[in-house]
């Protein structure tokens, strides 16, 4: 027995030897549950069908052939300027925060080149999805392209998706998806370290579009005020987001109309959830939409696009009620005033940032971006609006360019 | 099928071709002074071309530059903003454009705020040539007046605590006041100071037009237990000022604090 022990011991000790980097690091963070291997292009050069592209949320756009061709082509730009074609995911877990900070275990993806050096650790905020199977611990996600430009990209599910499928997403809550994201970069990094592929650059890079546009500018603050050592920002690129929640809301309903119906409902349940207002839905929602939010919202059965042909809704009024939507309304007001707070423009950026919109997004509207201009300007951002197509489209030709950028 | 293959490539061209336009060419503004109040006012823009960059410089009737001429006022102007660009772009990579930082394009509403009340402003706007960043044909001068504000200097706030509950009592029951708080770090490395901080809160909640929500008028208690986003331990300080007639109407009043085990307690500021 003793002989057992000592050729154990003596094993133990020259594995400890070969791999010293391994004896003080701890793993435990990031717990991996699944893992692939993906060629983000095909034989014939065209972007792999499996990569999900995002969908333009709007109800009245069906997907046509023309539209998806055209989006596969544009993404197949991305594709002229990779390193290595084949990529690395992972899904795992790590401790994350809950919406009152407390403990509680999230998911999410970390995606890297198989071969070659990593340049830097890209985080990623996710743009809205709707179901489950799209969140990125289930797929792979189109800002994961990136990985194949030789870079360590890492993806969060945030809460409501992936392993915490069941709970209400606290959509648009800034703080508790920012921490998420955070989170998830927090214990990648010793991850990717352990697995020997360790950046070569300590400094990470933020990436965004739309809700994680917005949700990019929110891990800006959050880091530039509490993780600037353990993640230096190189530069920050964000598109199409929601930055003045307030804003995009009240344009919503002074227009009576919105490009993405289903924000709405989701907006409101997820502050309300993530603020704990207390508010009482039915004060916001008609009798219809509240019969099935949970089937629509919460089972994340639907991609948003369904979820907005389900909601079949042309105008605000048709699911809001009247004094859902007076913001002299006390329930209202106290909404507005948590919208507010979860808008992100509210701080000095210390980093440089690129900033895209497409004048054409019917999604998230063009004031977003003029609203960030005016309380940025001045800062270090690159502002490029312009003609880019609707939310869809812009979301491809945002990931080009940052594609070109990188 | 051929359109199929086609319309592809049109959008990849589209993709590519989608150039930044840029106007070298003098270009005509049409400037509207919407509203003036005792701090702010609101302008129009509308350039006659909307690839033209322009960029604003302001001076007021206090300083000696608001009499000379205002070519050499926007040439020296323009040149204040390089000599910012400059040194802020000194050993700094992936920094933006100086027509980023400084220049806007296309019709906008400008809205310049916390200026002295009662007194004369000269704005000048001026068109940036895109390619050597300098002025282009005459600047355009916008000259306004700022009305009047009802300032009370006398107002005060002394701040006590009790429990995890902070107590403000306004030195003026009756009149409405604004405050709100950050960590200290925060404001001294993102604002530099607590009036910046403030300048910006006020701002966007302007912006928003919430301001009447957001004021106080009387004791006001502040439970931090129920605050979900107090970091315990942290140096805050408070920032406070009367409020009237949509304008800040007296002196800052600031008082720093610390949250800690439940119990707030005051620290002198510095």
């Amino acid at each position: 027995m003793k002989r057992l022990f000592a050729i154990i011991s003596a094993l133990c000790l020259l594995v400890a030897c070969r791999h010293p980097q391994m004896v003080f690091e701890d793993f435990d963070t990031f717990k991996v549950f699944a893992s692939g291997e993906t060629q983000v292009a095909m034989a014939d050069g065209m972007l792999n069908p499996e990569i999900r592209l995002m969908e333009d949320p709007s109800a009245d756009e069906p997907d046509t052939k023309i539209a998806s061709t055209g989006v596969s082509n544009l993404a197949t730009d991305v594709l002229g300027s990779i390193f290595c074609n084949s990529v690395v995911h992972v899904s795992g877990t790590y401790a994350g925060h809950d919406v009152d900070g407390s403990p509680i275990t999230l998911s999410g993806k970390l995606l890297i080149p198989k071969e070659g050096p990593v340049k830097n650790l890209i985080i990623v905020s996710h743009y809205t999805i709707g179901a489950n199977y799209e969140c990125p611990s289930e797929t792979f996600p189109m800002e994961g392209l990136l990985a194949a430009k030789g870079y360590a990209v890492c993806i969060a599910d945030y809460i409501g998706f992936g392993v915490t499928a069941s709970r209400v997403h606290p959509y648009m809550h800034t703080e508790s998806t920012a921490r998420s994201v955070v989170d998830m970069a927090l214990a990648v990094k010793p991850y990717l370290k352990h697995i020997g592929r360790e950046p070569d650059s300590n400094e990470v890079i933020l990436v965004g579009y739309s809700q994680g546009g917005s949700t990019t500018i929110a891990v800006m603050r959050m880091i530039q005020r509490k993780f600037a050592d353990q993640l230096p920002i190189k530069k920050v690129y964000c598109g199409g987001g929601p930055y003045d929640l307030a804003a995009t809301f009240d344009s919503a309903i002074s227009q009576d109309r919105t490009g993405i119906p289903c924000a709405i409902p989701m907006i409101v349940q997820g502050v309300n959830e993530g603020d704990n207002l207390g508010l009482n839905l039915a004060d916001f929602f008609k009798p219809e939409l509240l019969a099935h939010y949970d089937d629509w919202i919460n089972s994340k059965h639907y991609t948003v696009k369904q979820i907005n042909m389900l909601m079949n809704a042309k105008n605000v009024h048709d699911v809001m009620t009247e004094s859902g939507m007076d913001k002299h309304n006390p329930s209202t007001a106290r909404l507005y005033k948590a919208l507010m707070i979860n808008s992100v423009l509210d701080f000095r950026p210390q980093h440089p940032i690129y900033m895209f919109h497409s004048k054409d997004d019917e999604t998230v509207p063009f004031v977003n971006a003029q609203r960030a201009e005016k309380y940025f300007k001045g800062w270090d951002i690159t502002f490029d609006f312009d003609h880019y197509g609707k939310h869809g489209m812009g979301a491809l030709r945002f990931i080009i360019k940052v594609s070109q950028q990188l | 099928m051929k359109k199929y293959i086609l319309i592809p490539i049109i959008l990849i061209l589209a993709a590519c071709t989608n150039k930044e336009k840029m106007a070298t060419e003098p270009c005509s503004f049409e400037v509207t002074v919407k509203k003036t109040t005792g701090t702010k006012v609101w302008l129009d823009i509308v350039p006659a071309n909307d690839a033209a960059y322009y960029a604003f410089g302001m001076v007021d009737e206090g300083l000696p530059y608001y009499d000379m001429d205002v070519h050499q006022l926007a040439e020296a102007s323009l040149e204040a903003m390089h000599e910012l660009y400059t040194r802020y772009s000194a050993n700094r990579t992936n920094v933006g454009s100086f027509l980023d930082f400084y220049c806007y394009r296309e019709a906008r509403e400008i809205k310049e705020t916390h200026l002295l009340s009662d007194w004369n402003y000269r704005m000048l706007l001026i068109q940036v040539n895109p390619k050597n960043l300098e002025m282009i044909g005459e600047p355009v001068i916008i000259d306004f007046h700022t009305g009047p504000v009802d300032f009370d200097p006398d107002f005060t706030i002394d701040f006590k605590c009790d429990g995890s509950r902070l107590i403000l009592i306004p030195s003026n029951l009756e009149a409405d006041y604004y405050w709100d708080f950050e960590e200290t770090a925060v404001i001294n490395e993102e604002y530099n100071s607590p009036e910046m901080f403030f300048y910006d809160l006020v701002d966007m909640n302007e912006d928003y037009e919430f301001m009447p929500n957001m004021l106080d008028r009387g004791v006001c208690e502040y439970d931090l237990a129920l605050d979900r986003g107090i970091e315990e331990g942290v140096r805050h300080t408070i920032v406070a000022t009367g409020y009237k007639n949509g304008e800040i109407n007296t002196f800052y009043i600031k008082q720093d604090f610390i949250f800690e085990e439940g119990l707030v307690r005051l620290v002198s500021s510095d």
